[in-house]
């Protein structure tokens, strides 16, 4: 799954006007078929603000997406149910999951194929608006389980998108971590060099002045310091041979 | 007469060497010398010395930005720049920020003192 909750929640907030946007479209086309208001009410009104609600109000992520998700579902039901079963009424579905698939998390995305599976199966068994040709009403479980398998082939696709996604994303804040502390390992190397110098220049100056002693403690601290960067250059490095190899010698001869 | 020098850098045991090398010269007085960019601008306003010599990279402030605002408020005052990091980006940062000199800590302390001295005799 992806957790990435600037983008889902800007996603989130567009299917959360959808569902408004459904509302009075479902009771115009509701009032057109006869439906009473008391019908429009208990299928239309209630359930979907009930989604909307959930969804603007769950204190929790996942499950405010959820109910946005599940609110996209009952709507393509609820088209379904009030076109009479129309074969592009149920195209709807498919609308829908393209929209729940931007959330980009798996268990949303899984609970509304759920939900899409269950409303067929169930509506193939005790209801005959489901379907609207009449060679599906002979065979409603049939067709039912044709739309469960297109339904199963796009959630498989999705899903595998969805898992690539993850897959970059998750690579990209590896490799931006990774960044960020060899970043942070090249401002503490800068500061451990200028250690380094500010040590040696304290001992050359304190030779300079014949302050020997003064000259002696700097340069140990100097190599302590030296010590400290090699510590911090090889920071998360396997000791390798390639690095002990040097192209040439180290300087051994004093300058005259 | 020595010129009046503030030195501004974050090693107390260099400040106290260049100060002595300093006063061994004759040339330069030392004034005050602090351990960054905030109190070598404080410095600054309170001894008005005819040379900074400053280090770069120092707590609180750095050398560069103590440069720039020194520089604003005290346009005519000599500033000279000393560092371990003797690169051509930052010399040329510092010239920017209103350095009037850049030497590098490789150089020896008669040379530090000579390269100073002659700014603020230059100046």
């Amino acid at each position: 799954m992806v957790r990435e909750a600037r983008p889902q929640m800007g996603r989130h907030r567009v299917v959360m006007a959808l569902l408004l946007v459904h509302v009075p479209v479902f009771a115009v086309m509701g009032s057109r078929v006869g439906w009473s208001i008391e019908h429009t009410i208990l299928e239309v009104f209630f359930p979907l603000l009930g989604f909307w609600a959930i969804a603007r109000w769950a204190k929790r992520p996942r499950v405010a997406m959820g109910a946005g998700g599940l609110g996209l579902m009952y709507a393509s039901a609820v088209l379904i149910h009030i076109t009479g079963g129309v074969t592009e009424a149920h195209f709807y579905f498919f609308v829908a999951f393209g929209l729940v698939a931007l959330y980009r998390d798996w268990i949303v995305f899984f609970a509304a194929a759920g939900f899409a599976v269950a409303h067929h199966v169930f509506f193939a068994l005790t209801d005959g608006t489901l379907f609207f040709q009449e060679y599906q009403l002979e065979r409603p479980l049939f067709w039912a389980a044709v739309h469960v398998a297109f339904v199963t082939v796009v959630t498989a696709v999705q899903a595998v998108g969805m898992y690539d996604v993850a897959q970059h994303v998750r690579a990209k804040a590896d490799a931006d971590a990774e960044v960020e502390r060899a970043e942070e390992r090249r401002v503490t190397a800068l500061h451990i060099h200028d250690n380094i110098v500010q040590a040696l220049t304290t001992a050359s100056y304190a030779q300079s002045l014949g302050e020997e002693t003064m000259s002696s403690n700097a340069l140990e601290d100097a190599l302590s310091s030296s010590r400290a960067l090699v510590t911090e250059l090889l920071a998360d490095s396997e000791l390798d041979d390639h690095l002990l190899v040097r192209p040439e010698a180290a300087l051994t001869e004093a300058q005259p | 007469m020595a010129h009046g020098v503030v030195v501004v850098d974050d090693v107390a045991d260099l400040r106290m060497l260049i100060g002595r090398a300093f006063k061994r010269d004759g040339r330069l007085d030392v004034l005050a010398s602090v351990g960054n960019g905030e109190l070598g601008i404080e410095a600054v306003r309170e001894h008005h010395p005819d040379v900074v010599l400053m280090d770069v990279s120092m707590p609180v402030k750095d050398g560069i930005t103590a440069t720039r605002e020194l520089k604003q408020e005290f346009p005519e005052l000599p500033i000279m720049i000393l560092t371990g990091y003797a690169d051509e980006r930052l010399e040329e940062e510092a010239r920017q920020a209103g350095a009037d000199g850049f030497i590098d800590k490789s150089k020896s302390l008669p040379e530090v003192v000579d390269a100073v001295a002659a700014l603020v005799d230059g100046a």
